[in-house]
């Protein structure tokens, strides 16, 4: 029962610290952020599994996430309104060439961000070039040229 | 913010209302998160400077060093300071409730009792004293095996009493 509630509870736990977080916390993977969710995922294994070693409680740990995750997939699937609030929404920050300033810097993206999605993606130059760029519900930002 | 132009050919669900509520909604989890490392810094979560204390018996005869917040299975330190008032003699009784005994597990108590005997309500040592009249120390070391708050009750040499109370965090 124990491991079964700790999954759970530290499952409820990152989902909500990692909402909090914002989606371009640790979504830009440099290899310090990368760095930071290996030391996570660390600290979590502890907190799930405590001193147990055995099998069992393993796979009850890997049965209870999954499930968790399957759960509130389906559950996402049936009602947008929770899935706006458990993935957000995606958000237009350059419009017709004109970055949303104050959108942005909510969203704690720069133009530079900006501009370095347009030149992987469509491979643009400049600002102007871009019709719209999204900051996608994952973290990153694709770019549609005029 | 209406400043913005409604959306042409791109098929996409913004919605910016509630864009600025999940905006508003994180950064007072910010704050909460701010709080809680302040709360774990001054020890709320146990170890830190709120969470050591310190009790004295009704008729000084031991001082109890403890956590009063600790965490589940983590360790935990009782330090027994008896008076020259308890090492009159050079036997000294402690005498730990039981409920409180049973919901730990007992790693080490420094010095070795020279006895110990299960009573009906309680676990009662009798250690052994090189000086009289000198001040002592008795060290436990322990971890909770328990959740939430629990009291302790010590009894010295069957007359000094004290009660003290310890929250486990899970």
């Amino acid at each position: 029962m124990e491991t079964v509630l700790r999954a759970l509870f530290i499952y409820l736990v990152l989902l909500l610290v990692f909402r909090l977080a914002g989606r371009r916390t640790l979504m830009q993977m440099t290899s310090f952020d990368f760095v930071l969710l290996l030391i996570i995922s660390e600290t979590t294994q502890n907190a799930i599994l405590g001193n147990d070693y055995s099998i069992t409680t393993g796979i009850l740990a890997i049965v209870t996430l999954v499930g968790t995750d399957i759960l509130l997939s389906y559950w996402k699937h049936r009602s947008a309104k929770v899935e706006r609030w458990l993935d957000g929404l995606p958000l237009i920050i350059v419009q017709n060439g004109i970055p949303l300033k104050p959108l942005m810097d909510r969203a704690r993206v720069n133009e530079e961000d900006v501009l370095a999605a347009a030149r992987q993606g469509p491979g643009l130059e400049r600002m102007e070039q871009i019709k719209y760029a999204v900051l996608e519900v994952g973290g990153g930002i694709s770019v549609i040229p005029k | 913010m209406s400043s913005i132009p409604p959306i042409a050919g791109l098929e996409i669900t913004q919605d910016l209302a509630v864009q600025y509520r999940t905006w508003k909604i994180q950064r007072m989890g910010w704050a909460a998160m701010a709080l809680i490392i302040l709360a774990a810094l001054a020890g709320l979560f146990g170890s830190g400077p709120l969470a050591r204390t310190a009790v004295v018996d009704d008729q000084q005869l031991v001082r109890l060093e403890y956590n009063r917040f600790g965490r589940y299975q983590d360790e935990s330190l009782l330090k027994l300071e008896l008076t020259p008032k308890a090492t009159q003699t050079h036997r000294v009784t402690v005498k730990v409730d039981r409920n409180y005994w049973t919901s730990h597990a007992i790693e080490q108590i420094a010095p070795e009792p020279m006895t110990s005997s299960a009573g009906f309500d309680g676990f009662l040592y009798t250690f052994e004293v090189d000086s009289q009249n000198a001040p002592a120390a008795i060290i436990v070391r322990l971890r909770p095996e328990y959740l939430g708050s629990l009291d302790g009750h010590i009894r010295v040499n069957d007359q000094g009493s004290l009660t003290f109370e310890q929250f486990i965090f899970p």
